[in-house]
């Protein structure tokens, strides 16, 4: 019985043997597949964690980490904050300057009169009046909800479309967060803040705007107006409040011409 | 023993989450690349271990050539704007799926085969006994 067994242990011995293998490596193989092993994973997941991180800066920062952002030197802002008041301040003295001189004379009240009306025009005064206040945020709901992730947030687009619809419907002055839209206000998209001229914003984005304030709601509730989009997907980002008196500042960009001329008028 | 290799890789797994280092961007694809390769190494490294013909040359020199010509194919493909890391990759992960249906295969063999050898002993056993008793 005995020989029978060791004759059994070698039949199947010699059937789990490949058929094909000519050595087994001495030197064993437990080592070498670890090591590979080791190095595979780690270098696997530093693939993985890269990925993510790449699909984390495609996609907007989060709300809080904006403002962050755009308040990030600090230094800087300061300084354009300095300027700005300086330039304010200015503007105002020569204001004064003009009115002196007006004073002086009657002739000149005239001249006086139609300049300062050209200046509240070019949006050089701060202006106060009725209107609306209308702040566009953010959606708090999470990026997956949304169809296309970053759809939840405010773009450049969204504040230049309500600016011009708010001058559509009889606005006559309007501010974008505490900035004055000007003549040659420009809205433009930098990663993930609007530059409103040169000065950096992040939502949430505080449009004031002073006209009928009646009409001014109308156009802003348009049903398919400039702003259904952002209501369809989270009515929370958008907030209208009418306000008996709203205070807008003066327009602080550059006003010099380097290029174009006055055309002579033809006595 | 066979255990020994698999946590070795989640060991790595997390050494790399612990390091949390990021791969320059521009080296993510032949990374990636790389990692198909080195996968592909180890399943098949596990899969002539059990057919019993592992052996250490061909396992290191299989996987360094792999990952040599895998890089290859992926600068070549950025190089001439055609995806050629699609390539290695359906390669590396055809040949993974064949290695672990291999593995799947061996290891089920292996176990129907000490399943009769049990039922052989026994009955060898029982054979035995059988003569004693009467």
């Amino acid at each position: 019985m005995l020989v029978h067994l060791t004759d059994l242990s070698l039949a199947s011995n010699e059937t789990t043997m490949n058929p094909f293998a000519i050595r087994q490596s001495p030197k064993g193989w437990v080592l070498p597949l670890s090591i590979l092993a080791l190095v595979v994973g780690m270098l696997g997941s530093l693939a993985f964690s890269t990925e993510q991180a790449k699909q984390r800066t495609a996609m907007a920062l989060e709300p809080g980490m904006r403002n962050e952002v755009a308040n990030e030197d600090l230094d800087l802002a300061k300084e354009v904050a300095k300027l700005r008041d300086e330039v304010g301040k200015l503007r105002e003295d020569k204001t004064k300057l003009e009115t002196t001189l007006a004073e002086a004379g009657n002739a000149s009240k005239a001249i006086n009169d139609s300049l300062q009306e050209t200046k509240t025009f070019a949006g050089l005064t701060s202006l106060k009046g009725p209107g609306l206040i209308i702040t566009l945020s953010d959606s708090k709901k999470p990026p997956e909800e949304m169809l296309i992730m970053d759809n939840g947030i405010i773009h450049y687009l969204d504040v230049l479309k309500t600016v011009n619809e708010l001058f559509n419907s009889g606005a006559e002055a309007i501010s974008v967060n505490g900035l004055r839209v000007g003549p040659r206000t420009d809205f433009r998209c930098v990663g993930s803040v609007i530059l409103v001229d040169t000065q950096r914003i992040a939502p949430p984005v505080v449009i004031k705007a002073i006209g009928d304030t009646k009409t001014l709601l109308g156009a802003m509730n348009l049903p398919g107006g400039v702003l259904t989009d952002l209501r369809d997907l989270d009515p929370e980002m958008v907030k209208i409040e009418p306000a008996s008196e709203i205070v807008v500042p003066a327009y602080e960009g550059s006003a010099g011409f380097k290029f174009a001329e006055v055309v002579e008028v033809p006595q | 023993m066979i255990l020994i290799p698999i946590l070795a890789l989640i060991v790595g797994v997390l050494l790399g989450a612990v390091v949390s280092a990021q791969v320059p961007l521009a080296m993510a694809p032949y990374v990636s690349v790389a990692v198909l390769a080195g996968l592909d190494s180890i399943c098949g490294g596990s899969r002539s271990y059990l057919e019993g013909k592992f052996q250490q040359d061909i396992f290191v020199s299989g996987f360094l050539f792999n990952i040599l010509v895998a890089i290859f194919f992926v600068w070549l493909g950025i190089g001439i704007g055609m995806n050629l890391m699609l390539a290695a990759g359906i390669v590396f992960g055809m040949r993974i799926f064949t290695n672990l249906s291999l593995i799947r295969r061996l290891f089920l063999s292996r176990m129907a085969e000490q399943r009769k050898r049990q039922v052989l002993v026994r009955d060898a056993s029982a054979e035995n006994d059988s003569p004693q008793e009467a």
